[in-house]
C-alpha cells in the first residue's frame, strides 16, 4: 500500500508540470496583455511599453516560461501582474472558500444523490421512487447559476431565509452553514441525477443477489441489510462517480462563485484569464489540479477500504 | 423478531426537522450607521494612484489620497483642494502655493517636497506608470518654500489645472514609498479615509482619518464588498446588506425604482459611447460612406435597447464636458436611412457593402452592436460582429485589426482636450487613437486647446474642433451615458460625479 502510494504521488509531479506548460502557453497565445488592461483604453504607446519591459512581457515566451518554473520550484509561485501581490498570498485567502463550496456540493449530492438512490432501489416504484427521478432530471437539465438566481431570488430576497450571497460567517457556524446552503445546492444538485440513477441501480441489483436474501432470512433489521450489506458491495461504481463529480465542481466554482459572491480561486481563474494575468492563472489552475488529482487518490484507496478483496501492492 | 422497517414517514419527519432548523434564524443586516456598505463589480488592482488606472481601484483610491485642485461639477470651475491657488508668469510657469497644516494618515507632513515626488515618480519610466502621459508636458518641478510649487512645462498647456484634479494626480506621501516600496497594498494619503483591511477578492474596509485636514468625515468605516454579478448586487441592496451599488444592468433598474426602500438615480455623466472607423481601410476614407452610416443609425432604437437608460447625442464633446456647444448637435446627422442609401450608392456602393464591427463583451455594447447591425443592413451594409474579452480588445483595436468599433470613454478631468487629444489627433494613432484617425485641421484646433493658457480661448477651439469633427464624421456619437446609482433611503448626502467618481466624506446614514 505504502509503495502503491507514493508511486502514486510521484506521478503527480510530471502531471503538474504538464498543467503549467499547458496554462502557460494556452494564455500566452491568446491576444492581448495584461500591459493593455493595466494600462486602460487611454494609455499612450509609450506607457504601455513602459509596463511591458517593468513586467518582463517583452523578453521571449519560453524565458519568462523558465523564469516562472524556476521561481516555482523554489516554492514561489510569483507576483500578480496586475496587482503586485505575492499570488501565494492570493491563492491562501481564496483556497479554503473553494475547498469548503466543493466539498459541501458534494455533501448535497451524497445526501440527495445516494441517499435518494437508496431509498428509490429499496422501494422500487413508490412514490419517493417516482418523484426522485424526474426532480433529479431537472437538476441535470437546469444551469446551476440560473438556479442560483431563481433560489437567491426566492429563499434570498422574497423569503429572508437565506443570507443573498457570500461568505460572512466563519464556516463552522450557524450563519457560516447558512451562508453556503444556496451555492452548494446550486453546485451539488447537477450531480444528483447521474449519482441517484447509478446508486439506485446499483443497489437494485445488489439488492437481488442470495446473500441478501439470506441476510434477509437470518432477521437482520432493515438498516443492517441496507447499509452493511447491500450499500457497501453497491458502493464502489458510486465512489467512483462522486471521484469525477468533484472534478466538475472544482471547475463548476468559477460560475457559482462569482453568482454568490464568494471570494474562491474559480473567480480568480476567471479574473486572471480576463486580465491576462499570468502567474496568478497557472497557480490557480496548478491548485484545483493537484485538488483533484489528490481527490482521485482518495477515492482510489477508498476501493481497498470498501472491498476487502481490493488490494494495492 | 419483528423486521425494523425505514418507513416513508421517518424519511419525511427528518426531512422536515432539518428545514425547520434552517429557519430558525434570520440573517442580520449590517445596519450599523457609522459604516457605509459599497457592492463593488470586481477587487481593485491595487490602492497606489501611481500604478493604478481602473475604476474599481479609483473609487477607493478617491477616499484615500488628495488632489490638488478639485473640479466644482455645479459651475465647472477648478476650486482648491491641497493646493489653494495657482499663477501663471507667464505661459510655461504655474506657481502652486499649497495649503499649509496638512499631513499624511502617517503623520508626515504634505509639502512642496511631496508633490515634486509624486509628480517625479509618475514620470519616471521606471515606474511604468500606466497613466505617465498625463504629465507629459511637464519639464521640471521646482520646490519654491515648503509651501510653494513650481512646474514647468515644455510647451504652454492651457489644461493644466483640470490635469491636477485628475485622480491619476493624488499625492502620495514619499516617507510610505521610501517604507513599502509602493503603496498598492500600504495606502497613504491625505485623505478623509485610510486602509484598516483589505482581504484580496473579498472586501476593503476603510476606516476615519483622524489626521483629515478638511471637516471630519461622518462616516467611520466605508467597507468595499466584492459582489461581481449585478444581479446579486441588486438582491444585496434589497435586502439591506450593502447600501449602495452602481453599474446595475438596466433591466434591474426598473426593479430597484419600484422598491420603496431604494433610491435609484440616473444623471447624466461625462462617458460617451460611440461608434468609429478604422481610417487605414480604403472604403471609410470616403466621407460619404461614413455620413450614410451616420444617418442609418436611429439613436431611439438605441435608448430603447438600453431601458431608455442612455441620453442620445450627436455631439462628440458631451453636455457636462469643457468644450460643449448645444449647436454642435446641429452639426450631427439624423437618421434618414433613404438618403444614407443615396449616399452609398453615390459613393459607388449602390449594393452595399460587408463589413466588420468591434466591440469588448462588456456593459452596453453587445446589445448597442446589435442594434447597429441590424440598422445597417437595412441600407444595405452586411456587418459581422466581433465581440471580443476586453484585453484582446484593446490589443487588437489599438494594432488596426478592425473595420469599425464601439467603444466610449470617461472623461475624468471634464474637459473636451482630454477627450479629443488621446482619441482624434495625429500624435496618439498606435495609442488611445484607435481610428487613425488623422486631420491636419482637428489636430491644429486641439493644439490651439492644448497650447493656450486663456480658457476663453481654449473653448472656442474645443468648440470648433468638436464641430469639425462631428461633420466629417470621424465619430458617429451615440449616446452620453447615465451614471447609474442606487441606495438605501436611509444614506444621505451620496453625490456621483458625471465623471463617474463619488464623494463619501459627507455622507451620513440616518
Amino acid at each position: 500500500m505504502a509503495a502503491y502510494l507514493i508511486r502514486r504521488i510521484l506521478i503527480l509531479i510530471p502531471t503538474l508540470f504538464a498543467v503549467t506548460v499547458v496554462t502557460f502557453f494556452a494564455l500566452h497565445s491568446a491576444p492581448g496583455d495584461p500591459a493593455s488592461i493595466l494600462a486602460g483604453p487611454e494609455a499612450s504607446a509609450q506607457d504601455i511599453a513602459n509596463i511591458r519591459h517593468k513586467l518582463g512581457l517583452d523578453q521571449p515566451v519560453i524565458n519568462q516560461y523558465f523564469r516562472y518554473l524556476w521561481k516555482l520550484l523554489h516554492g514561489d509561485m510569483g507576483i500578480s501582474l496586475t496587482t503586485r501581490r505575492s499570488v501565494t498570498s492570493m491563492v491562501l485567502v481564496r483556497y479554503p472558500n473553494t475547498v469548503r463550496l466543493a466539498f459541501a456540493s458534494i455533501l448535497i449530492t451524497i445526501i440527495l444523490g445516494v441517499g435518494g438512490g437508496v431509498i428509490a432501489a429499496i422501494r422500487p416504484r413508490s412514490i419517493l421512487d417516482n418523484i426522485t427521478t424526474p426532480i433529479a432530471l431537472v437538476g441535470v437539465a437546469m444551469p446551476g447559476f440560473w438556479l442560483g438566481l431563481m433560489l437567491m431570488y426566492l429563499f434570498g430576497i422574497k423569503l429572508r431565509w437565506l443570507p443573498v450571497a457570500g461568505f460572512t460567517h466563519p464556516a463552522w457556524s450557524w450563519g457560516g452553514i447558512k451562508d453556503i446552503i444556496m451555492p452548494a445546492f446550486s453546485l451539488g444538485f447537477l450531480g444528483v441525477a447521474s449519482v441517484l440513477r447509478l446508486t439506485r441501480s446499483s443497489m437494485l441489483d445488489v439488492l437481488g443477489k442470495e446473500y441478501i436474501r439470506t441476510a434477509w432470512s437470518k432477521g437482520l433489521s432493515e438498516w443492517r441489510i441496507i447499509v452493511k450489506h447491500a450499500f457497501r458491495n453497491a458502493a464502489i461504481p458510486v465512489v467512483t462517480i462522486l471521484g469525477m463529480r468533484m472534478g466538475i465542481f472544482l471547475g463548476g466554482t468559477v460560475i457559482i462563485e462569482s453568482v454568490f459572491a464568494i471570494n474562491g480561486v474559480g473567480r480568480m481563474v476567471l479574473r486572471s484569464i480576463l486580465t491576462r494575468d499570468y502567474p496568478v492563472l497557472a497557480a490557480s489552475v496548478l491548485l484545483i489540479a493537484a485538488t483533484f488529482a489528490i481527490v482521485n487518490l482518495l477515492v482510489d484507496v477508498s476501493y481497498s477500504l470498501i472491498d476487502v478483496r481490493i488490494r494495492y501492492d | 423478531m419483528e423486521v425494523k422497517k425505514i418507513t416513508m414517514k421517518k424519511v419525511i419527519v427528518a426531512a422536515i426537522v432539518l428545514l425547520a432548523g434552517l429557519l430558525i434564524t434570520l440573517p442580520t443586516l449590517a445596519n450599523d450607521l457609522s459604516t457605509l456598505v459599497y457592492g463593488a463589480d470586481s477587487d481593485v488592482q491595487g490602492l497606489s494612484p501611481i500604478l493604478t488606472n481602473d475604476r474599481v481601484s479609483s473609487n477607493v483610491t478617491d477616499q484615500i489620497y488628495d488632489t490638488l485642485f478639485v473640479r466644482d461639477w455645479n459651475t465647472m470651475e477648478i476650486k482648491p483642494s491641497l493646493a489653494l491657488s495657482y499663477e501663471n508668469p507667464d505661459a510655461l510657469t504655474w506657481i502652486i502655493h499649497l495649503r499649509p497644516n496638512v499631513v499624511f494618515s502617517d503623520g508626515t507632513p504634505f509639502n512642496a517636497a511631496a508633490v515634486k515626488f509624486t509628480f517625479e515618480r509618475l514620470l519616471d519610466p521606471k515606474v511604468a506608470a500606466p497613466r505617465a502621459s498625463l504629465l507629459k508636458m511637464v519639464d521640471k518641478i521646482d520646490v519654491v518654500n515648503d509651501l510653494t510649487v513650481k512646474i514647468t512645462t515644455k510647451y504652454p498647456f492651457g489644461p493644466f489645472p483640470a490635469i491636477l484634479t485628475h485622480g491619476n494626480s493624488e499625492i502620495v506621501s514619499p516617507t510610505a514609498v521610501a517604507k513599502y516600496g509602493n503603496l498598492m497594498q500600504h495606502p497613504v494619503g491625505t485623505g478623509p479615509f485610510k486602509l484598516e483591511e483589505w482581504v484580496p477578492g473579498d472586501h476593503i474596509t476603510l476606516v476615519r482619518n483622524d489626521l483629515y485636514w478638511g471637516n471630519a468625515p461622518k462616516l467611520k468605516r466605508i467597507i468595499f464588498r466584492i459582489v461581481p454579478e449585478g444581479a446579486t448586487r441588486v438582491g444585496l441592496l434589497q435586502t439591506g446588506e450593502i447600501d449602495f451599488t452602481d453599474l446595475i444592468p438596466t433591466p434591474l433598474f426598473a426593479t430597484l425604482k419600484d422598491d420603496p426602500q431604494v433610491t435609484a438615480v440616473a444623471p447624466l455623466g461625462t462617458p460617451i459611447r460611440y461608434l468609429s472607423f478604422n481610417f487605414q481601410r480604403k472604403v471609410f476614407q470616403n466621407l460619404k460612406v461614413r455620413q450614410a452610416i451616420a444617418m442609418a443609425i436611429d439613436r431611439k432604437d438605441i435608448v430603447t435597447a438600453l431601458d431608455g437608460l442612455a441620453s442620445a447625442s450627436k455631439s462628440i464633446i458631451g453636455p457636462k464636458v469643457f468644450g460643449y456647444d448645444p449647436t454642435a448637435e446641429a452639426f450631427g446627422y439624423n437618421h434618414d436611412p433613404a438618403k444614407a442609401k443615396a449616399l452609398l450608392a453615390d459613393a459607388g456602393y449602390p449594393d452595399g457593402f460587408t463589413t466588420t464591427l468591434w466591440y469588448g463583451v462588456t456593459g452596453d455594447y453587445p446589445v448597442v452592436a446589435q442594434v447597429i447591425q441590424e440598422q445597417l443592413s437595412k441600407i444595405g451594409i452586411k456587418v459581422e460582429l466581433k465581440g471580443l474579452d476586453w484585453a484582446t480588445f484593446l490589443s487588437a483595436t489599438r494594432k488596426g485589426d478592425q473595420d469599425m468599433f464601439l467603444l466610449g470613454w470617461t472623461n475624468l478631468t471634464a474637459d473636451g482636450e482630454e477627450l479629443l487629444y488621446p482619441n482624434l489627433d495625429s500624435d496618439n494613432i498606435g495609442g488611445a487613437n484607435r481610428a487613425f484617425y488623422s486631420n491636419p485641421i482637428t489636430d491644429r484646433l486641439i493644439m490651439v486647446a492644448r497650447k493656450n493658457v486663456d480658457q476663453k480661448v481654449r473653448l472656442a477651439a474645443l468648440e470648433a474642433a468638436n464641430a469639425a469633427l462631428i461633420t466629417n464624421v470621424a465619430w458617429v456619437p451615440l449616446y452620453d451615458q447615465l451614471n447609474i446609482l442606487a441606495y438605501l433611503n436611509d444614506v444621505h448626502n451620496l453625490v456621483v460625479n458625471p465623471n463617474q467618481s463619488w464623494i463619501l466624506k459627507d455622507v451620513y446614514k440616518k
